[in-house]
């Protein structure tokens, strides 16, 4: 099985019963009218310099991913003279042998785990307990779907779709919980539940929000501390380097900085954010004393040089989840990849091929919001069309569609066939249509193609007469002003 | 001057009042008018599909249509359609030079209905009079994609007795996204309602837009919830262009 | 050192070769930005800094102490007396081992108080003593090395004589920072940073607050691994 992206149900059904559950549904859209009221607050407080920042952050980017095996050579030198203990892994297979293989070596049992969405893509979890290995998420949020065994539906908030009581059953039936369900003490109990975790793990595993080439710095933006914790106690740790995570210097980490935390929830700032570089010296008491880095490709060199290649400036902030009206609806859990939401929807078939994606690319209806509000202006709804355009090309596309696309194409090229086909599809229409509203409406959903639309909503028919006939035969209006040309200025006014 | 005139083939095909409605308001303007007979649509749903090879024959009748000397500039009435021809048009035509070339002739003289007016033309009051309440989807194409923001609100705040009423999240898509709306159907209607319920929460009697297809997404959205009793109350769909060619 | 089963060439290749490079370049200079964004602290001075930071810090919950660089050890006994809700009626202490500490009695202040039963002072040479110690401490008490105005960060490096669980695991931390170390910006950090060059610290944390999390039903909830509470004694 494809631990990125789950294939065991269609699309179509995991959307049914993501439409179906009203709870998850709410509250992923309370979440993102939250997120976006705050991160519109800020945005709007930045004025003029968000639009730049943004620009900065896409110049950063595109320069390290126009020089992408130089700036990955310079972190991983960097690195290693920091003294990490470097792993090279052009493959999730190559990534997880290094990780069983360090564990093998130190003996260990168990491990303390801060969110990383590059373990969820190689399924380190489950590998790592099929090895016999204690794997504990320390992550509120994923600490709960662990114990829960479920699945994020959001990547920055990843347990929306259980409520609190649910919660307080979950911790009460797992972990010996005996508080009420208020979110503090739930909180607050997980705070004494994991210390002992942390105290007691032989290896921390972490990612790496940006990995900075000139210092071979691997950096981690973490509100709850336990990103911190994993980073600071265990003797052995393990950090996570995707290749697309690399900027050059110190310098660009306040730009990234400034936007990050601002687009994932609406805040200036998380409450840590941490700059490593290497292990422990040797006169320091605490954090790891061998640190590990695996530096992972697993797919992502694939798009370098295509016109998917802006996706490289990603920064996981997840903004495009939190405005994006189709993620609205269908939730983390309806589009079957580890990463949803239109950057998910852009990534997953990068890294995993077209044949296992079933329809995602078409879950969108390309209104450009999650293109607008991207930090690092990645045109995000182009590239879910360039996917489309390239599934047609290959070839992968549903044959049984092809012919309603060749009769459209037919239709808008060949205008005596479009007139043919008014005429004789408009009365065919009325023929079916309720008469008092001048339209197909939920009586027509047996007809083919059209129940696609009739099933929710009512369809006009076409109209007795084509406008180009009225215009043809119309006389022009006079004038009420003399016009003058040009009176105001060019173009759009954004 | 010659204003070649782009209605979109929803209004030949379903509302041609709409395209009355905007050539009584231009020609009001004093502006002359063409509709080459030769065109059918700027085929975007084929693109957006992933069809664009099947785009190309399409998108070369529209240019071939519109691209002629005598046209001094090129007014769409559908925000969607204005999108299509000057900024996808040149994925179409990457491998075709001359059309490339042509289209992006065509881009720069080429103005959405609303922007046409108040941009160009310089007029925010034409002397319509609409005595309703009303409130405005500020389209993806329209608003985002093309970038025009204050346009249609400006010139609907110079309409006598018009009482307008902004809509929460007035932005945010209706769901239409041409092919999307008959393949996902599910998530096309969850959303349309979404949309709908804004609507209907700002008590507005009339809902307007200045992208044609949103208007059908929305009408059949309304309709569907009339029906089965989520709407209690009729609630009129309009294109801006038949509210500025009101005298009621 | 590299270990593992594939090599620094094994990942380099691919990327290289999609990328149409031969090999991979001797160096690359940093271009000109283009794009210099305008940011809110701009054109301030330092009073103003200062003032951002105080207004800063209001909104996301930390409290601010102001104190002559005299009295650092009354100020924080005021906080460790007046004490948070969770603190035991006798808590224990840890702190950085600063010379200025020292200098301005601190050590001597904080241990003599009635509800201080102990104080650990780092000391590298007893190990993880002083991560147990830091473990049950309610209070831990730091010099950060500077400040950033626009987001009311500290940047707090671990070392020899303050490791990195000094600022997490007691409940509370108290950070002391000059006012005359606050920066505009990160970026103004950074640059200082790599000015003075040479080996990095292993670990710099910027800290902005307290921990938080909002991932029960998005109610803000203070306090989750890291410090329930965060004290910033500004030093003028």
């Amino acid at each position: 099985m494809n631990v990125l992206y789950h294939n065991d149900v269609t699309l179509r059904e995991r959307v049914a019963e993501c439409l179906q559950d009203d709870f998850k549904h709410k509250a992923i859209e309370t979440a993102q009218e939250v997120f976006y009221a705050k991160r519109g607050a800020l945005v709007e407080e930045m004025g003029e310099g968000w639009q730049e920042l943004r620009l900065r952050a896409t110049e950063i980017r595109n320069h390290v991913t126009e020089n992408l095996d130089y700036y990955v050579k310079l972190f991983a030198e960097n690195a290693e003279a920091n003294g990490y203990i470097m792993h090279y892994a052009p493959t999730d297979q190559d990534a997880l042998a290094d990780v069983i293989d360090i564990f093998e070596k130190h003996q260990a049992q168990t491990t303390v785990k801060s969110k990383s969405m590059m373990t969820e893509e190689v399924g380190l979890n489950e590998v790592l307990e099929e090895a016999g290995y204690t794997v504990v998420e320390t992550d509120c949020a994923e600490c709960i779907l662990q114990k829960a065994e479920s699945k994020p539906s959001h990547i920055v908030v990843p347990a929306l779709h259980f409520d609190r009581d649910a919660i307080c059953d979950i911790f009460t039936e797992k972990c010996g919980y005996e508080g009420t369900s208020v979110p503090e003490e739930l909180t607050h109990f997980l705070r004494r539940y994991l210390r002992p975790e942390f105290l007691n793990a032989d290896i921390g595993i972490r990612g790496c929000n940006f990995a900075v080439a000139a210092t071979g710095s691997p950096t981690l933006i973490t509100n709850e501390g336990n990103g911190r914790m994993v980073d600071s106690v265990p003797k052995v740790q393990i950090i996570f380097v995707g290749i697309d995570r690399i900027v050059p210097d110190l310098q660009s980490l306040d730009v990234m900085e400034a936007l990050v935390p601002r687009s994932a929830v609406g805040s200036k700032m998380t409450a840590y954010f941490s700059v490593d570089s290497g292990p422990a010296h040797a006169d320091e008491v605490d954090g790891p004393v061998e640190a590990h880095i695996i530096l992972m490709d697993n797919g992502r060199s694939r798009i370098l040089k295509t016109e998917f290649e802006p996706m490289f400036r990603c920064m996981r902030c997840g903004a495009c989840l939190n405005i994006c009206p189709v993620y609205r609806h269908i939730t983390g859990h309806g589009y079957g990849s580890i990463y949803p939401g239109p950057m998910g929807v852009v990534m997953t078939p990068n890294l995993v091929g077209y044949d296992e994606i079933d329809t995602m690319v078409f879950a969108c209806s390309l209104c450009g919001a999650c293109s607008d509000h991207c930090p690092a202006t990645i045109p995000l709804h182009d590239l879910i069309r360039a996917h489309r355009i390239e599934i047609v090309d290959e070839g992968k596309n549903h044959s049984n569609e092809v012919p309603v696309f060749k009769l459209l194409r037919k239709m808008w090229s060949d205008v005596g066939f479009y007139k043919f086909a008014m005429s004789a599809g408009g009365p065919m229409m009325r023929l079916f249509a309720d008469s008092s509203k001048g339209a197909l409406t939920v009586n027509s959903t047996w007809m083919p193609v059209v129940k696609g639309w009739t099933s929710t909503r009512d369809f006009d028919v076409l109209s007795k007469d084509r406008f180009r006939t009225w215009f043809k035969n119309h006389k022009p209006l006079a004038a009420e002003t003399p016009v003058q040309e040009n009176q105001g200025t060019e173009g759009g006014d954004a | 001057m010659k204003i070649a005139f782009f209605p979109g083939c929803m209004v030949d095909m379903i509302y041609p009042e709409i395209g009355i409605a905007a050539v009584n308001v231009l020609e009001r303007l004093g502006c002359d008018l063409e509709y080459p007979d030769e065109q059918v649509c700027c085929g975007q749903g084929l693109l957006n599909s992933g069809y664009r090879d099947f785009n190309y024959p399409v998108a070369k009748m529209v240019i071939d249509a519109y691209d002629r000397p005598e046209y001094d500039l090129f007014v769409s009435l559908t925000g969607s359609c204005m999108n299509a021809i000057i900024n996808d048009y040149p994925i179409i035509f990457k491998d075709d030079p001359v059309y490339l070339e042509r289209t992006k002739k065509l881009a720069e003289r080429s103005y959405e209905f609303t922007d046409f007016i108040v941009n160009y033309l310089g007029k925010t009051d034409l002397g319509a009079s609409f005595h309703d309440t009303v409130t405005y989807h500020k389209s993806c194409h329209v608003t985002r994609l093309l970038g025009i923001k204050e346009p249609p609100l400006k010139l609907l705040e110079a309409v006598d007795g018009l009482q307008y009423i902004e809509m929460e999240h007035a932005d945010r898509c209706c769901g239409f996204g041409g092919t999307f709306s008959f393949k996902q159907p599910e998530i096309a209607g969850e959303m349309v309602y979404e949309k709908c319920q804004t609507i209907i929460d700002t008590g507005a009697n009339v809902l307007v837009g200045a992208d044609v297809p949103c208007l059908l997404n929305i009408k059949g959205g309304l309709s569907r919830m009339r029906s089965d009793g989520r709407l209690d109350r009729d609630i009129r769909v309009m294109h801006i262009a038949q509210i500025l060619d009101a005298r009621e | 050192m590299a270990v593992g089963n594939k090599t620094l060439q094994d990942l380099l290749g691919p990327i290289s070769k999609q990328m149409g490079h031969t090999a991979v370049a001797e160096n690359v200079e940093l271009p000109e930005w283009e794009h210099v964004p305008w940011r809110c602290t701009d054109g301030m001075n330092q009073q103003q800094l200062v003032d951002k930071f105080i207004e800063e810090a209001g909104k996301i919950g930390i409290t601010i102490v102001r104190t002559p660089a005299a009295d650092i050890a009354k100020a924080v006994a005021g906080i460790i007396q007046e004490g948070v809700p969770e603190a035991p009626a006798s808590c224990t202490v840890v702190a950085a081992n600063d010379e200025r500490f020292a200098a301005a009695g601190l050590y001597d202040t904080v241990s003599g108080l009635g509800n201080v039963s102990e104080l650990t002072v780092w000391d590298n040479t007893k190990g993880q003593a002083n991560v147990d110690a830091a473990e049950k401490a309610t209070y831990g008490i730091t010099y950060a090395v500077g400040g950033i105005a626009d987001t009311a960060t500290i940047v707090q490096p671990s070392g020899p004589n303050c490791g990195r669980t000094t600022s997490l695991l007691p409940l509370v931390h108290i950070a002391l920072v000059d006012a005359a170390t606050i920066k505009p910006i990160m970026q103004d950090v950074m640059k200082d940073i790599e000015a003075q060059g040479g080996q990095l610290p292993s670990s710099i944390c910027f800290i902005s607050g307290p921990s938080a999390t909002a991932d029960i039903e998005l109610v803000r909830v203070q306090g989750v691994h890291g410090p329930m509470y965060i004290y910033y004694v500004l030093v003028d």
